[in-house]
């Protein structure tokens, strides 16, 4: 059960969840569908009205969106805690907040990533959501932000995007979010992920391509499993040909080989034979001898690849790990 | 603390057994902690511990005392859990085994052969296996010891392998037909403890009939090959195993064409297959001869006697290369080292080699002397290729060694190796393979004609290898451009300046060479193929200078002024930006630094960062730290053109931490308590969660369920102790590791922090489902600066502590049901055929689980369809773990003082909600997290984080 506070000003009681937050869920976005209210407002008092309970006094300086009281008070249970918000807060901070309301009460929305400081950039972009009154304008609102230079605001721009239901971008829509996909892909930034969702969610072949022609090239093995995951659910059709088509080396080949080898196994089988026939790499064909044998296939169908290959496929089957955590010898 | 050492020592043999275990540590020990699960002794597949007690004695010894008295001659092993502990709780931190035989006075016996005594009809080319009541000395048994002999004593060549209690005897040739024989085993055999054999064993038997003749199946040289060596010794490929003895000049006719008599010795294959004709003397140059077998009384005959019954004669005629083939080049170079892991070596002769003779028996190559999975392909007449079919081993010695001799390499006219040719070289360790970046690109139009070329790599590389013999500009006829090259200080670029500036409207390329003789890594790793560039020059002359910004920890530019940084561990990142179209030279930036005390060198950042074609992140190394006081950072680039641009300053202060108090007195011990019910169901939050996700069914195959959750909670616990750089079983690996440890068990007298591990955050509405609304919440724990209280309760419901899977579950549900069909996510990816609300069929529920989902499961001999279930399976385990992992890692973390708010000294760059402040994506403590992200990225603390885990930064 949440904490109760016993004491409490009026009107406004807030008790502090999160913590680890999903990010997904916590959005700028998100945390402005879902509000009741978005404020800016400075601390007033801090103060611990019992042991157990940590209470900070906000005067409300604008109302960026809904309707807030002049004033909130907010309480938390006392001592620091991973996702809690007030313990640390001193009169004078001015925090941009989220918030629900239930009752005569007011909840912070997402956590730590409802109650952040009140950058004025963030607030204009929020201000600028909470403006977007269509689908299409908030769309077009959250493309235009994954260029935004703070961090929070882009990357809260692609997480949403992603995770839009009905996603549809025109063409400038498109090239944008292909430019911040590559910048991130580039930087390492985590914010390439959503961004990849998007990209392939949006069925644009272009987009697709571009991404695949990475792929296969891919060096850095994260890279390559964020890309590969995200080509699978590509919407665009024709990935997978694309991919046996795109080999033109062993490092190419091992990479398409990997994405057969996430394939269902109706289709992991006869586009890992096709493979095998073109295959001239021992590398590669022993990769693909691995997974065909793993699906099943018995090795009288593997004559493409030498007798040699198959034979050391079968032999190092068992020690063959395809886990990030777990161990090939699961006991 | 230390286990100083025990008795028995480990392997130790003639044990008493009425001995006592000693154990000696280095501090009195807390006696109850030796009873936890993972301390025991136990007999050689025993399930069941030996009973016993523990007691303390005096100098830091605990005896172990059996209740009874050991078994005699048995293997025994004890285990020391690592949660044993001294009277001060800290744990032993490492699994302790030792393994001894007890006394063994019996003297081993033959308890059965697999042929029986007097047997006959006996198969001639079967091996034989003994089978005796306890395993032999492996260097007991050997052909003096063991043996087949006929009745004149003649003994017969064979391999001899131990298998357990048994041992293999099998001949190498076929035996001779209808023929008396003894299998012997000698007093000589011995077992661990060193009794000799009971008694020793002759046993008869009676091979089969052989009344087949022997047949020629092939010669070597061919029947009328041309050009033979003189040095040529003949080979005769028998179908059956023969006689060499037999083979003599009355049986075998080896004359030249005149008539005159080669007189030869004869040699033999293991298996008398394969007869070896040895001239006495060299044969004659552009002579022709032949060999002609006898038949009759006289023939060569097989080992039972049958004579050869029909055969032709052949012939064949020498040329004049009498000379061995030789390596000319080979690639690795012999003597090398730092050779890439994924080398393809290549090696050429002088001369075409014969391709029947090159394959894996006569081309190896061996790791630490054992053989590796290799293809042997002979790419050109003179060139032989050898892949391994897995990567080497890092900093691993190899030999790639041809075969001499009869059975070895020779050329094509039979010139064979005199003796083994080897080829030595060592990889390096760096498990990766280097690219480079060539601007201007390929494809790139409108290049300034004042434009240079520049090449970054992606690692730092051997300057030594960046020369024009490795680089090279050239027009589209291949001459080359005149000019220089200059590799950067940071060894991560090089730059080309032609002596003259480019014609206006010409193409020009741009080559960066591979293979052991191209451009290489510092490790000595090389590219696989030549890179390649081809652009066109354009009509301009640029004289734009680039434009550049700079910040630190990727903030943005409205918060980056005013910063306080640790000394190290931040990160600078610039962007440059050529309006008139140039190529940004990144690898020759300079980073300048001013400050008190010396910055680190700024080619020594660029080494070791992210370069792009138009960006950098760097990170300022702990190996120079910066000292504290007010910094400024300028970052200055340049174009192809060698127009600069220079950033505006960057004041930021840094603050150094000052030693005081360390996190870990002792190991920190965390109980994960996945056994809890918080929701007061009957079941565990854990085992709930399983039900949700489908990895377990209420009523399904409880053996399949049991083993995927512990694979699971196993997997989670991995994940968690790896980020802490543990091993996977939560041992310490070094100075590396921090002193946490995981474990499933209540410790026994240690102080212990414990986490609950399972269902909803206790916090937010009950009974939700599939779908419902997540509180967003993963996780909560308590804070606590320096980790001064090393038993953290992170277990309450009231305020709700602990990690919050279920959580995960119901928001991944809720995106699930939001875009599904149309778009499937990474969670409905694993856990659509196992989730029953998503139409799956559970762990527990498919008929393939039984066989699919047990240890020991066997991957060649299960069906497809089983092997296609316990992928589904385990994939959506491996899925769950990374993620559960990660949570768990960081609340720890902030239960042993991570992300201590504020500046150094007295914090560690935490924020306001106790995270890291700029977090990166994949930083553990960062205060957002994504599914997609944590199963595809690999997490890691941040390096101050890590540093303070490690005690290397400390809080004042």
């Amino acid at each position: 059960m949440n904490c109760r506070v016993t004491n409490v000003i009026a009107a406004a009681m807030l008790l502090a969840f999160s913590a680890r937050a999903q990010d997904g869920a916590s959005t700028l976005a998100a945390n402005l569908d879902a509000a009741n209210a978005v404020v800016v407002a400075t601390v007033t008092a801090v103060h611990a009205p019992d042991p157990t309970t940590t209470a900070v006094a906000f005067r409300v300086d604008t109302t960026v969106a809904g309707t807030a009281p002049a004033t909130l008070a907010l309480a938390e249970p006392a001592g620091a805690c991973c996702g809690r918000n007030l313990f640390a807060l001193r009169a004078g901070d001015v925090r941009l907040v989220f918030l629900r309301r239930s009752g005569q009460m007011w909840h912070v929305l997402g956590g730590p990533r409802g109650m952040l400081a009140a950058q004025p950039a963030i607030v204009a972009h929020v201000q600028t959501l909470a403006g977007a009154m269509t689908p299409a304008a908030r769309t077009s609102a959250l493309v235009a932000a994954l260029a935004h230079d703070d961090a929070r605001v882009a990357d809260d721009a692609a997480l949403a995007l992603a995770g839009r239901p009905g996603l549809a971008l025109d063409a400038a829509a498109k090239t944008a979010v292909g430019e911040a996909l590559w910048r991130a892909l580039d930087r390492r930034d985590g914010r390439a992920l959503p961004l990849l969702d998007t990209a392939m969610r949006v069925g644009d072949a272009g987009l697709r391509d571009a991404a695949l022609v990475r792929y296969l090239a891919a060096t850095d093995d994260d890279e390559a499993a964020l890309l590969r995951q995200a080509l699978l659910r590509a919407t665009a059709p024709g990935t997978v040909e694309l991919a046996v088509a795109g080999v033109v080396d062993e490092s190419s080949g091992l990479r398409a080989a990997e994405l057969v080898a996430a394939l269902p196994a109706e289709r992991a089988v006869p586009s890992g034979l096709q493979m095998l026939q073109q295959a001239g790499s021992p590398r590669l064909q022993l990769r693909l001898c691995q997974d065909l044998l793993r699906r099943g296939v018995p090795d009288s169908q593997l004559t493409a690849a030498p007798a040699r290959v198959v034979d050391a496929a079968k032999r190092l089957l068992p020690k063959a790990n395809v886990f990030r955590v777990l161990s090939s010898e699961v006991r | 603390m230390h286990l100083v050492d025990h008795e028995p020592a480990n392997g130790a043999v003639q044990v008493d057994p009425a001995a006592v275990i000693v154990l000696r540590f280095d501090a009195r020990m807390a006696i109850e902690s030796f009873g936890d699960a993972d301390t025991w002794l136990r007999a050689a597949g025993a399930a069941a511990p030996v009973a016993g007690t523990f007691e303390l004695s005096s100098h830091n010894r605990v005896y172990f005392r059996p209740q009874a008295p050991l078994q005699l001659e048995t293997d025994y092993t004890f285990q020391l859990s690592a949660l044993t502990c001294d009277e001060d709780g800290r744990i032993l931190d490492q699994e302790v085994r030792f393994a001894f035989r007890t006394l063994d006075t019996t003297p081993p016996t033959l308890i059965g052969i697999d042929v029986a005594a007097g047997a006959i009809g006996v198969a001639r080319d079967r091996a034989f296996r003994l089978q005796f009541h306890e395993r032999l000395a492996p260097a007991s048994v050997m052909a003096t010891t063991l043996f087949v002999s006929d009745a004149f004593g003649v003994r017969y060549k064979a391999n001899l392998a131990c298998d357990g209690d048994a041992v293999v005897l099998d001949p190498t040739a076929e035996l001779p037909g209808d023929r008396q024989f003894l299998l012997v085993a000698t007093t000589g055999l011995r077992d661990l403890a060193g009794n000799a054999l009971a008694s020793a064993s002759s046993t008869p038997f009676h091979t089969a009939p052989d009344v087949d003749a022997p047949a020629v199946v092939d010669t070597w040289p061919a029947p009328g090959q041309l050009a033979v060596s003189p040095r040529a010794q003949p080979h005769i490929f028998f179908d059956e195993s023969m006689d060499p003895t037999t083979v003599d000049s009355t049986s075998l006719g080896f004359i030249d064409e005149f008539g005159a008599i080669v007189p030869f010795t004869v040699a033999a294959s293991d298996d008398q297959r394969t007869l070896y004709l040895v001239p006495s003397a060299p044969l004659v140059a552009d002579r022709g001869y032949t060999l002609a077998f006898a038949l009759g009384e006289s023939a060569a005959t097989d080992v039972s006697g049958n004579a050869l019954a029909a055969t032709q004669p052949h012939s064949f005629r020498t040329g004049v290369d009498d000379v061995a083939p030789a390596v000319t080049a080979s690639e690795p170079a012999d003597g090398s080292d730092r050779v890439p892991s994924d080398v393809v070596t290549t090696v050429t002769f002088d001369e075409a080699l014969d391709p029947a003779w090159l394959d894996e028996r006569t081309v190896e190559l061996l790791v630490a002397g054992e053989a590796w999975e290799t293809l042997v392909e002979a790419t050109t007449p003179v060139s032989v290729r050898v892949t391994p079919l897995v990567p080497l081993p890092l900093r691993a010695s190899c030999q790639l060694r041809f075969r001499g001799g009869h059975e070895g390499v020779r050329d094509l006219h039979g010139n064979l190796l005199a003796a083994d040719l080897e080829i030595g070289f060592t990889t390096s360790d760096d498990a990766g393979t280097p690219t480079a970046m060539i601007l201007p690109p390929n494809g790139a139009i409108h290049v300034a004609v004042n434009a240079q070329v520049a090449i970054a790599f992606d690692a730092p590389m051997d300057p030594n290898t960046l020369h024009a013999g490795t680089l090279a500009v050239t027009d589209d006829d291949g001459v080359a451009v005149p000019g220089s090259w200059q590799a950067a200080a940071s060894a991560r670029g090089v730059r080309f300046t032609p002596s003259q500036p480019f014609p206006a409207g010409a193409w020009r390329r741009v080559v960066v060479r591979a293979g052991q003789d191209g451009v290489r890594r510092a490790s000595g790793n090389w590219l696989r193929a030549d890179t390649t560039s081809r652009f066109r020059i354009g009509a301009s002359v640029d004289l734009a200078a680039p434009t550049v910004t700079c910040t630190v920890n990727g903030v943005a530019a409205a918060r980056k002024q005013g910063l306080t940084l640790p000394p190290s561990g931040f990160t600078i990142d610039f962007d440059a930006n050529d309006a008139a179209g140039g190529h940004i030279d990144v690898a020759s930036a300079q980073i300048l630094l001013d400050g008190p005390g010396t910055p680190p060198d700024a080619a020594a950042l660029l080494r070791e960062g992210v370069l792009g074609r138009d960006f950098a992140r760097l990170v300022a190394p702990s190996s120079t730290r910066l000292a504290g006081g007010d910094w400024t950072l300028r970052v200055r680039v340049s174009d192809l053109a060698g127009n600069f641009g220079e950033s505006a300053a960057l004041a930021f202060h840094v603050a150094e931490p000052a030693a005081a108090i360390v996190p870990f007195e002792r190991t920190q011990v965390v109980w994960v308590r996945a056994e809890l019910d918080r929701d007061g169901n009957g079941v565990a939050d854990f085992d709930d969660d399983m039900t949700r996700l489908g990895l377990a069914v209420a009523g399904g195959n409880a053996t399949a369920i049991a083993f995927v959750r512990t694979t699971l909670l196993n997997a989670v616990l991995t994940q968690t102790s790896r980020l802490y750089g543990r091993g996977d079983r939560g041992e310490p690996r070094g100075s590396d590791s921090a002193a946490v440890r995981l474990t499933t068990r209540e410790p026994i007298k240690v102080p212990h922090m414990q986490i609950a591990l399972g269902g909803f955050d206790p916090d937010g509405p009950r009974h939700r489902g599939f779908g419902a609304a997540s509180t967003g919440v993963l996780g909560r724990a308590l804070f606590d600066l320096r980790n001064g209280n090393p038993a953290e309760r992170n277990t309450t419901s009231s305020p709700g502590l602990g990690v919050f899977p279920a959580e995960m579950f119901v928001y991944q549900s809720q995106l699930h049901l939001q875009v599904w069909p149309s778009y499937m996510t990474r969670f409905a990816e694993r856990f659509l055929p196992l989730c029953p609300a998503m139409g799956g069929t559970p762990v527990g529920a498919h008929p393939h689980d039984a066989a699919a989902l047990r240890a020991g499961f066997d991957p060649v001999a299960a069906t497809s369809a089983q092997r296609a279930r316990r992928q589904t399976v385990l994939a959506a385990v491996d899925d769950w773990a990374a993620v559960v992992g990660i949570v768990l890692a960081h609340e720890i973390g902030h239960s042993v003082g991570l992300v201590a708010p504020g500046d150094a000294p007295t914090g560690l760059y935490g924020d306001a909600s106790l995270h890291n402040t700029f977090a990166g994506a994949t930083e553990v403590m960062s205060s957002t997290i994504g599914y997609e992200s944590m199963t595809t990225l690999s997490y890691a603390f941040r390096d101050l984080d890590m540093a303070y885990l490690r005690h290397r930064t400390l809080l004042r």
